[in-house]
């Protein structure tokens, strides 16, 4: 089994404005993906694009893996044109996934944030507590999934026209009753990532964020990807791309 | 067929090597493939010191390359020795050290030190265009490479010398001659072509240290006109490299002067692309009934 190898894609649809599902599955035998974890995807055909595109796993069944699609750029727009029967090269599962606690889950996406936090969220389901907010209604996605997966779930949008009107700093109070016996797992914009995080460090909450940085290899080798850390520089794609917040140097 | 090349003393069973930086030190590649199969292994560059490197975003993409600003981070001689080097001799290949220093001393200490070590040849990276202090001074001015060679020539007295030639100069003929006079074994070029990108949105360099170097096919005609230059202005062996993604690539390279390659940025995009340019190589030679490598060195015709 090995982590690169050719897929098929089984369809690519449109699910949220500018954000397509895509769904592929393998031709040859490749390895199961624990949530957190992300492929890097070809985008382009003879090198241009010429790196490939990390992404983090959406959803997982046999033979399947599906990713959320965001289109803001130039490798996004050519996958978002492919269409079912199209092959590209893929190479995955790659990085470091959610640690799974013990403690109550709380998971807190901001808009694509939900692409990694998704299969977290089907893998603690009704024990999971989660804040999702979005821009708009029209950037939700599977909110009805979510919704009968969850335990708990607020959604919030920033113009109001889903859920609660605000952003999920707001609401982030409503699932802290008992602070020490919960874990935060957060996705999202640099911005709310960082007040999550010092929200938490500074109540002393165990909190796992999930963070992006431009990749050449996703494997490691070429030392594109760090972030600062504690512990100095550290690869995304490999001691990430989830870090304990407390880990991470946020300036 | 023969494929097994010589530069100075290190024997290879092909011709294709890794380029520095481009494969760690083996490590995350030894699961796609059998490292064996390579030339020789080149290793990311090695300090005296461990050094951090340069702050993020570090990479950045551009038209058929991509500009990377890494800054030399690195585990530092002794962690290279360590931690580093006993995994990398599981491998039935050679191991070239890329050799990196801020003075000549520097780079006099870590040659001295790796001439005894188990390594297979020392590659000195007077090219890299990363570090303010760090190798450029001595990569595009003659004077100061003439200086630093004969210092390091007479402490390597084993392995063999390769001097990594800086493409940001206006003759790269010269370069190879001093390195040639000098007595090192053999040259290897490109390094990577100094370059910026800048996003106009935000009116931000692309990577946070304003300006670094290009790889990737984007260089590959320039990387080929140098090695043909050098090929006909001195008699070392050349390893050439820049922008190689296939046998077809690499082969340009051998036509063009070069008597070995190195595979870099394509490590990046497919990790078993130095495994498949060796095969693509001998089914080349197979096709065209070309018995041995050395007939195609320097072969294009005028
Ligand atoms: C671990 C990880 C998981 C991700 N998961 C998802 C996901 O599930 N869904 C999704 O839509 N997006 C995800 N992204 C972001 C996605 O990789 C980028 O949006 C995409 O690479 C942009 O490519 P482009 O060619 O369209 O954009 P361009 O801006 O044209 O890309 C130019 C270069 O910058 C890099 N780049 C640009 N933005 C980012 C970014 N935010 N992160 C990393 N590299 C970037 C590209 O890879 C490319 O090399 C993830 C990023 C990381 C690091
Ligand atoms: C991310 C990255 C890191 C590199 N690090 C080094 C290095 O440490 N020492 C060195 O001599 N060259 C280094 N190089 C240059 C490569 O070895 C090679 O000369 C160059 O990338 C051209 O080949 P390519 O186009 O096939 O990548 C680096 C290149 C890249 C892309
Ligand atoms: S993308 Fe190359 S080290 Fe992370």
């Amino acid at each position: 089994m090995s982590r690169s190898f050719k897929a098929e894609i089984i369809y690519n649809r449109e699910v949220a404005r500018n954000i397509k599902l895509f769904r592929i599955h393998f031709l040859t035998p490749a390895m199961n993906p624990e949530p957190g974890q992300f492929y890097m995807l070809q985008t382009g055909q003879f090198y241009d694009p010429l790196l490939k595109r990390p992404f983090s796993i959406f959803d997982a069944d046999l033979n399947e893996l599906s990713f959320l699609v965001r289109e803001t750029g130039r490798g996004t727009a050519i996958l978002s044109h492919k269409s079912a029967g199209n092959i590209i090269d893929v190479i995955g599962p790659l990085g470091m996934s959610y640690p799974i606690c013990q403690k109550q889950p709380v998971i807190i996406a901001g808009g694509m944030g939900i692409a990694s936090l998704f299969s977290l969220i089907k893998r603690f389901s009704e024990r999971a507590k989660v804040i999702y907010g979005a821009g708009t209604a029209q950037d939700i996605v599977y909110r009805d999934e979510i919704e009968s997966t969850a335990g708990d779930l607020i959604i919030s949008t920033d113009d109001g026209s889903a859920g609660r009107k605000g952003n999920v700093m707001d609401f982030i109070n409503e699932f802290m009753n008992g602070e020490e016996d919960v874990t935060v797992y957060t996705c999202g914009p640099g911005v709310m990532l960082k007040k999550v995080a010092e929200f938490c460090i500074r109540k002393g909450i165990e909190c796992y964020v999930s963070l992006e940085q431009n990749m050449a290899c996703g494997l490691g080798s070429c030392l594109g990807c760090v972030v600062r850390t504690k512990n100095g520089y550290q690869r995304v794609c490999k001691e990430g791309p989830v870090f304990s917040a407390s880990d991470i140097i946020w300036d | 067929m023969k494929l097994d090349v010589k530069i100075g003393k290190m024997q290879m069973k092909n011709p294709v090597m890794t380029a520095s930086g481009t494969f760690g030190y083996g490590q995350e590649y030894a699961e796609f493939f059998d490292l064996s199969e390579l030339g020789a292994i080149n290793v990311k560059g090695i300090s005296l010191n461990p050094m951090a490197g340069n702050p993020a975003p570090r990479i950045c993409e551009t038209p058929c390359g991509m500009i990377n600003s890494i800054g030399l981070q690195n585990v530092g001689l002794e962690g290279f020795l360590s931690e580093k080097l006993p995994y990398l001799r599981n491998f039935r290949t050679n191991i070239v050290a890329n050799v990196l220093g801020n003075t000549i001393d520097e780079y006099i200490e870590i040659s001295e030190r790796l001439d005894s070590e188990d390594i297979d040849a020392i590659e000195l990276n007077v090219s890299c265009p990363n570090v303010k202090q760090g190798g450029i001074s001595f990569g595009v001015d003659f004077l100061q490479l003439r200086k630093l060679l004969m210092a390091v020539r007479s402490v390597v007295k084993k392995k063999t010398l390769i001097v990594k030639l800086s493409p940001n100069v206006t003759d790269i003929r010269i370069f190879a001659r001093t390195a040639e006079d000098e007595g090192a074994d053999a040259v290897s070029m490109i390094n990577t072509v100094m370059a910026m990108s800048i996003n106009v949105k935000t009116r931000k360099s692309r990577i946070a240290s304003m300006i670094g170097g290009l790889s990737g096919p984007a260089i590959r005609p320039v990387a080929v006109r140098m090695v043909w230059e050098v090929h006909n202005a001195v008699k070392i062996p050349i390893i050439g490299m820049g922008g190689i993604m296939t046998y077809e690539d690499a082969l340009e390279f051998i036509l063009a002067g070069a008597t070995s390659v190195a595979v870099g940025t394509a490590n990046f995009i497919d990790p078993i692309s130095s495994l498949n340019i060796i095969n693509g190589m001998r089914e080349y030679m197979s096709i065209n009934n070309v018995a041995d490598i050395h007939d195609l060195i320097g072969g294009v015709n005028e």
